[in-house]
């Protein structure tokens, strides 16, 4: 069952329990506190920076999903919890300079998080990625999985930088960076059925942005998609 | 009608196929057999102009027409298509989107999205697929067997008049290759399509019964045949070939 809860933020801090959200963020600074199980659909529609903290509470779930086109830079700050699980998962096309800024931090034990970020680069898009996971000293169990990938359709420069800061030894934690263009092999697949490499290309870089959102939050974006890639 | 004539493929430095011949008339079905490594899945990559191979010297025809330099859609869309050894995955892709992407692209039209939609679940009953494989994306999270038969939907759904098809008998249990080539079969009598197909699995070519035989060996076809060549392979294997049995190019190019 799908809960269609539309909340415009305005405020600088959100509190949001046990509830799935569609959010549309008007402010440039937001603290949102996560309590029991939150799905969060992001759907800003306007392009603006943002400076936004999460807080996980004790055994917190998160799913965060968020997709965008916007020029504006953004930093990104996770703070985990006891037994707080996380999966935040962000996609943006890019077209112009932009730099992302993102931080896990954990404190507590037995916590869990997962960051996906997968960005789509074209025209005068040149990407900066940072994202950094810090497991402080004397936690257990925590785990830590960092994605970030860039597809570029340009030829400018891409940076990222993946940070793993572990200060204790009982922490799963692993990261993965990629910067590719479109893969050759699938452009020659979908050219073996019939599709223009243009073609091909708009649906490989779509269907990249998309893969890492469930079906509900593709079906949103898709139309904004169609338009932009 | 697909004329191949006195091809040489390299890959890199390295010459794959050299003095190449083939020719495959309309409505027919052809197999193409040979040891690993030999340069059988080269061929069907390269009509299909696959970046990785590149046509030395040499003609590929179609229907009376060049179409040596043409690109890879190009040539899709004049009616060829190749089902891989390997089907790829394609991430966040689905295979509805594709095909419709691709119809659309063939046929210059709108398309019906509800005539399309039911043409893929009659395709997937056909075929034995669930209909959920619609809205997959394309290979991902498949198994083998199930690659190979979501290649089946493409193929039902865009249609060509040559299917060269590579190995799709690797990963298909004893049921899925019976339907599998079953359903190629009755493709090619429904659309009198002709079809190149690669396999050492004498159950397939049971139920296609090719009407030629081809073994590819040092680099071109050495030797072309009916059904008695498939026995004579799998009784003494690539290396023992009775000659006798072979008949030439130019019988069955006339
Ligand atoms: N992309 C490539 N890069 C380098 N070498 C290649 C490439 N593709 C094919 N080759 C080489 O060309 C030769 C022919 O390969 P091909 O895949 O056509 O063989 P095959 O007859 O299909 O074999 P199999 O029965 O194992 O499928 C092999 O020696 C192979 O290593
Ligand atoms: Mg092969």
């Amino acid at each position: 069952m799908i809960l269609m809860n539309n909340i415009l933020v305005n405020e600088e801090h959100l509190t949001i329990n046990n509830n799935i959200v569609w959010l549309d963020i008007f402010v440039d600074k937001l603290t949102i506190t996560i309590e029991g199980k939150v799905i969060i659909n992001e759907l800003t529609t306007q392009d603006h920076p943002l400076d936004l903290t999460i807080n996980l509470t004790k055994n917190s779930y998160l799913i965060y999903n968020r997709f965008n086109n916007f020029t504006s830079s953004e930093k990104i700050i996770i703070n985990g919890n006891e037994n707080s699980q996380v999966s935040f998962n962000y996609s943006f096309l890019a077209t112009t300079k932009k730099d992302i800024l993102l931080n896990y931090d954990q404190n507590n034990n037995s916590g869990n998080c997962e960051i996906n970020v997968y960005a789509l680069a074209k025209d005068n898009a040149s990407l900066t990625i940072a994202a950094t996971g810090h497991i402080l000293k004397s936690t257990n169990d925590n785990e830590y999985l960092e994605n970030i990938r860039i597809t570029s359709l340009n030829n400018e420069k891409h940076t990222i930088y993946p940070n793993l800061l572990i200060d204790t030894h009982n922490v799963t934690a692993s990261h993965n960076a990629t910067i590719a263009s479109v893969d050759e092999e699938e452009l020659f697949y979908l050219s073996t059925k019939g599709l223009s490499k243009p073609l091909a290309t708009k649906l490989i870089s779509q269907g990249f942005l998309l893969s890492i959102f469930d079906e509900n939050y593709q079906t949103k974006i898709k139309s904004i998609l169609d338009k932009e890639v | 009608m697909l004329e191949i004539k006195d091809l040489v493929v390299n890959v890199g430095e390295k010459t794959i196929l050299k003095n190449f011949n083939l020719t495959i008339e309309d409505n027919a079905i052809h197999c193409l057999m040979g040891p690993n490594g030999v340069g059988k899945s080269t061929i069907c990559k390269t009509i299909l102009k696959d970046p990785n191979y590149s046509i030395i010297s040499g003609t590929i025809t179609y229907n009376g027409e060049d179409i040596t330099n043409l690109k890879t859609n190009e040539i899709a869309n004049k009616g060829i298509m190749l089902i891989m050894q390997n089907p790829i995955t394609i991430e966040g892709v689905t295979n509805a989107e594709m095909l419709r992407t691709a119809l659309s692209e063939k046929t210059k039209e709108h398309i019906d999205i509800f005539k399309f939609n039911k043409e893929l679940e009659n395709i997937c009953n056909k075929i034995d697929l669930p209909k959920s494989f619609i809205h997959r994306n394309i290979n991902e999270g498949m198994s083998g067997g199930e690659r190979k038969k979501n290649e089946l939907l493409h193929l039902w759904m865009l249609k060509p008049n040559l299917v060269l098809i590579d190995e799709i008998d690797s990963g298909l249990d004893i049921d899925a290759l019976k339907i599998v080539a079953k359903s190629l079969k009755e493709y090619q009598e429904t659309y009198q399509a002709s079809i190149l197909i690669i396999t050492h699995n004498p159950h397939i070519l049971d139920i296609l019964k090719p009407n030629y035989i081809h073994i590819l060996k040092d680099q071109h076809i050495i030797q072309t045949g009916h059904e008695e060549l498939l026995s004579d392979i799998l009784t003494s294997g690539f290396n023992n070939l009775n000659k006798a049995n072979s008949v030439g190019e130019s019988d069955f190019n006339e």
